[in-house]
């Protein structure tokens, strides 16, 4: 993604991947006809892109500043939607919950990202031995639950998660062990990290190791014969050449961990330890759905959306940093 | 040559766009034109009731102009968002299923056509105190389908097995639930879930509480008062001592503890029956019902769980059509014998007092439906407030946090200020 | 063209089984150094693979057998789930599997065609607003999606366009994502010297695009669209928003309903679960067998 600035930075001034290499005074009417050409090319996504982000962005902004005014009279009056300015984002900063939600937004990112790039790249370091067996049925069966929707896998994960019917469980205690139940106090964060880890490993290790399969395999012969062992040259040749591609699929699972709801929303139906307000995305469907105030839930949202875009940004300059370091 | 091309080919391109708009452009048109009432209408009914669709194919069978066609976009609580939005959206349907506690959320969001025009209609074919529950500003805004007063609903195997009665009184029933406890078999008596708010006001109203009020053209909100707060202790008791499971209802583990005859019962509509049927087939003939415990014996005092009305929406086209169903499936007599035939326990008076067969989960038990007529002649007088869905998320929330990490102290006050802000 | 000859050499190459997995001095059989990879991978392989084969299971369960049999036995009530899942809500089980495969197919095809154009014009040209509709792009690619989904209902719902297939097509074929993947993809693939001859050569940038770009974009173009199709299998949101009328419901949509029904209704888990295993069956089959296909290293931009 970085790519998309660094690209679009690098456009104007880099006379060499220009396509046209006319003399200065036929280069205007040419320009002109591949600019046509190119915004008749992107015609679709931009019409697209204006009526399904722009417009609605727009309309949210709009929602967001408006709230219930006075009711239309007796008990169960209607109340009149008026301008209220910002005091939707007020009433959102103001609220404890929506701090508590972020709080455990970071807990929850905190933990579950270094997890599913750590495993990733285990995964895909194990993958790319030699000598490892039964590799890619190994890989089928990690990639797989990627095609299994966040609803069933959180449906699935819920049974296997009571104790007196989960067969791990059953397993667990048959081998003399006591597992925690996943289902209750701060153990529900693993519930939940366990699921979105179950669902995304998968995409991630086949990113990282089809990374891997660019890298020059004459320098790690050479390694080998030089008598390097494999965790030697997974730590300083393989480790390194994968250090790009995964910070770009950190970067989405950043924005995935931020965006989390389907999994959390499914398990709350099974526990008491997630409210109805345990995530941000959470909180404003509450707002919207249960409490019917949209004018509030925009708030939020917009709040949210403008936090991930700040984040993302401060994690593409960290990536630009560690590029550099590395290319160097 | 080559900017033709370009040009054709840009257009080309952007054809499939242009498609796309121009396929999206037009509203469905036979939906948005105004309805002659001469020909033959058809109503949407948004309901999730089971079985009400067979009386709605009766009906269409018989009035060919008026066709109703029923859907269920939404369960129970998902039903009010969807609704609303939809409304919003110019896309509601005619008639909507409303739990009684659903619908001060409809009518203070103004989507309700009332029902006066047939209040007569209404007033023969229900008791005052049912008519109360559909009633906002001394208008008529519902017609109740199904009532669901609550009853201890429990294993009668098992209790024969331990050798006890069901309690009468909530002290009896504290010292029950620790009988069981101590009796081997890991028994409990009852569960207490958070996620049944509705519940846990019942009790409160139960106990004399009021949670609404509405003088002087305000709202007075009394969620955090003494009745609520003795109920809440006493309930914290029963947890805190682990005399009642906690599970979270209809949640795997519950559903296994009820299976495995773990929790011997429940508080539970009178509809109990079906659903213990379709979960728990293996279990016919061993439940029955006794009335709820009460604080002091003598009067019966009893709240409901549950239960439906069905409400015209004040943007359908055709209100008379969907009053006029409406009135036939919940309000004639006709109507009530054919949701009694569907295992419905009727809000119209006729219907409970016909007789009727045993529940197909009890086929041998005669005691049940008259137990549930009773409990119905004790409901307490409700008033809701016009954001109860906000009131129940919050204190599913609290009573969660309460059981999970002992906050109990912070339930009644945490829901009294999440209601009253709302109320702005 | 020689430039080009190179690259798809290259391409055709590393599409064939590394070549590195047997080194020549390999030993033959099972060392300790391969044990423990092995196991690790195994173990792993098993954590996957549970919960699909206790769906499986579990879905020739009955209502009683789900809550009182051991997880890894077979049920007596296969059938009877099956019949009654195809049953239910007057047989709309079978719609809303095709519902899914018409929101997935057509929604995954369109937007990898729309990404491809998109794509390929940023990658291969220069103009003006090019810098302001990446950024705009990379604001796309950043924002929550879900956080649009109210207003977008809204907004649909007054051009009259929601409840019907558009209400979810429209979302689901335009992903910044995928735009930026086809732009990483065709500035790696496509040489602009290419584009130079073309031009000499006399043919237009339609043509080029179509018989040059194109066929060199296509893998990338195959993965755009499985990842697309796979996320509008499992969407859920979006959906649940959008539709109220059940016949257009996919089956995520539907699934939620079986779970969260009315108070007075049972939730019925053998039902969902059965169908739990249906619509695993075709997204899961389909990512076995395409797999080969996929190059999702583009996702990384790491093809550079």
């Amino acid at each position: 993604m970085s790519a998309l600035l660094q690209e679009s930075e690098r456009a104007g001034g880099e006379a060499t991947r220009t396509v046209v290499l006319p003399p200065k005074r036929a280069r205007k009417p040419h320009l002109q006809r591949h600019t046509l050409f190119a915004y008749g090319l992107m015609a679709p996504a931009l019409v697209m892109f204006v009526v399904v982000f722009i417009i609605p962005i727009i309309y949210s902004g709009w929602l967001s500043m408006r709230g219930r005014g006075e009711s239309s009279g007796g008990a169960f009056g209607p109340r009149e939607e008026t301008f209220v300015g910002l005091a939707n984002y007020v009433s959102v900063f103001e609220d404890d919950t929506f701090w508590v939600s972020l709080g455990n937004l970071g807990i929850y990112s905190a933990i579950m990202v270094p997890l599913l790039m750590g495993t990733s790249i285990l995964f895909a370091l194990l993958l790319d031995l030699p000598r490892a067996k039964a590799k890619s049925f190994s890989r089928t069966a990690i990639f797989l639950p990627y095609g299994v929707p966040s609803v069933i896998a959180a449906l699935m994960w819920g049974f296997l998660y009571v104790p007196d019917i989960s067969p791990v469980y059953q397993l667990a205690s048959g081998l003399g062990v006591e597992l925690p139940n996943l289902l209750s106090g701060d153990w529900v964060y693993v519930g939940i990290i366990n699921v979105v880890l179950w669902g995304g490993i998968g995409f991630n290790t086949v990113i990282i190791y089809t990374a891997l399969q660019s890298l020059d395999r004459s320098q790690i012969d050479a390694a080998r014969i030089d008598g390097c062992g494999e965790g030697r040259i997974a730590w300083y040749i393989k480790l390194p050449h994968v250090v790009p591609a995964t910070i770009v699929t950190g970067l989405f699972s950043v924005i995935g961990a931020l965006q989390i709801y389907s999994e959390p929303a499914m398990l709350s139906t099974l526990t008491n330890a997630i409210d109805s307000t345990f995530f941000p995305l959470m909180r404003v469907y509450r707002d919207a759905f249960a409490h019917d105030d949209l004018n509030s839930a925009a708030a939020a949202s917009i709040v949210l959306a403008i936090g991930t875009v700040l984040l993302s940004l401060l994690v593409l300059g960290g990536r630009q940093l560690v590029t550099r370091k590395v290319t160097r | 040559m080559g900017q033709r091309r370009t040009l054709t080919a840009i257009a080309g391109f952007a054809a499939a766009a242009l498609v796309l708009a121009g396929c999206s452009g037009t509203p469905e048109s036979d939906e948005a034109a105004p309805q002659e009432e001469s020909g033959p209408v058809t109503l949407e009914f948004w309901a999730w009731g089971s079985n009400v669709d067979k009386r709605v194919a009766e009906w269409n069978e018989a009035n060919p102009d008026i066709q109703v066609n029923i859907s269920a976009p939404a369960g129970g609580v998902d039903m009010p968002v969807k609704v609303l939005a939809a409304v919003r959206a110019g896309e509601g349907p005619d008639m909507v299923q409303a739990e009684y506690t659903q619908m001060p959320t409809y009518v203070s969001a103004g989507v309700v056509a009332d029902v006066e025009s047939i209040r007569g209609e209404l007033e023969d074919a229900f008791a005052e105190n049912v008519l109360d529950t559909v009633t906002f500003d001394d208008t008529i805004f519902g017609i109740p389908q199904d009532l669901g007063p609550a009853l201890f609903v429990y294993r009668t195997d098992l209790f024969t097995e331990l050798g006890v009665e069901p309690a009468e009184t909530w002290d009896d029933f504290r010292a029950l639930a620790e009988q069981v406890r101590a009796m081997p078999g890991d028994h409990y008596l009852a569960n207490f879930s958070s996620l049944d708010a509705d519940l846990f006001m019942g009790l409160a109203l139960q106990n004399g509480a009021q949670w609404w009020e509405f003088a002087d053209d305000e709202w007075q909100v009394n969620i955090d008062d003494e009745a609520s707060a003795e109920v809440l202790e006493y309930w914290q008791g029963l947890v805190e001592d682990d005399l009642v499971s906690t599970y979270l209802t209809s949640s795997p583990e519950y559903i296994e503890a009820v299976a495995s005859g773990k929790i011997l019962g429940q508080i539970a509509g009178a509809w109990a029956p079906g659903p213990l049927l379709n979960q728990y087939p293996d279990t016919v003939g061993l439940w029955t019902a006794a009335q709820i415990p009460q604080w002091e014996s003598g009067e019966l005092r009893t709240f409901a769980r549950g239960g439906s009305a069905n409400i015209v929406l004040a943007d359908s086209e055709h209100y008379d059509a969907s009053v006029k169903f409406l009135s036939w499936l919940n309000a004639s007599d006709e109507g009530a014998e054919g949701l009694v035939a569907i295992n419905k326990f009727t809000g119209a008076k006729h219907g409970q007092e016909i007789d009727r067969p045993a529940p197909d989960l009890i086929p041998e038990d005669d005691t049940y439906w008259p137990s549930a007529v009773e409990s119905a002649s004790g409901l307490v007088n409700v008033q809701w407030g016009p954001n109860t869905q906000v009131a129940f998320t919050a204190l599913s929330d609290a009573l969660g946090a309460a059981i999970e990490a002992g906050e109990w102290a912070k339930v009644l006050p945490t829901v009294q200020s999440t209601v009253e802000d709302d109320l702005g | 063209m020689t430039a080009v000859e190179t690259r798809q050499k290259r391409a055709k190459k590393e599409n064939q089984p590394p070549a590195y997995d047997r080194p020549a001095g390999a030993r033959r059989g099972i060392s300790i150094t391969a044990i423990l990879p092995t196991t690790v991978l195994l173990l792993a392989a098993v954590y996957f693979l549970l919960p699909v084969v206790w769906v499986f299971f579990s879905a020739t369960k009955s209502s009683a057998e789900l809550f009182t049999t051991p997880s890894f036995t077979f049920g007596t009530a296969l059938w009877d789930n099956i019949v009654e899942l195809f049953a239910y809500e007057n047989g709309s089980f079978a719609k809303w599997l095709g519902n899914s495969f018409l929101y997935s197919i057509v929604g995954a095809l369109a937007s990898t065609l729309f990404s491809a154009g998109a794509g390929y014009a940023l990658a291969m040209y220069e103009f003006r607003g090019k810098r302001a509709i990446m950024v705009g792009l990379l604001g796309g690619v950043l924002l929550p999606t879900i956080t649009l989904a109210i207003p977008q209902y809204l907004l649909f719902a007054q051009i009259g366009l929601a409840n019907t297939y558009w209400a979810v097509l429209i979302p689901t074929m335009i992903t910044p994502f995928g735009i930026y993947l086809a732009y990483v993809f065709a500035r790696a693939s496509v040489p602009v010297e290419l584009l130079e001859a073309a031009r000499v050569d006399g043919s237009s940038e339609w043509r080029t695009f179509r018989s040059v770009g194109l066929p060199l974009l296509f893998p990338g173009l195959v993965t755009i669209f499985l990842l697309q199709f796979i996320g509008a299998w499992n969407n859920f949101l979006l959906p649940y928003i959008m539709l109220t009328k059940t016949d257009l419901f996919p089956i995520t949509v539907a699934m939620y309903m079986m779970l969260n029904r009315g108070g007075s209704e049972p939730i019925l888990y053998t039902l969902a679960i059965a169908g739990a295993a249906i619509a695993i069956i075709p997204v899961v089959a389909f990512v076995l067998v395409l797999q080969r296909y996929w190059r999702l290293d583009l996702v990384s931009g790491s093809l550079k």
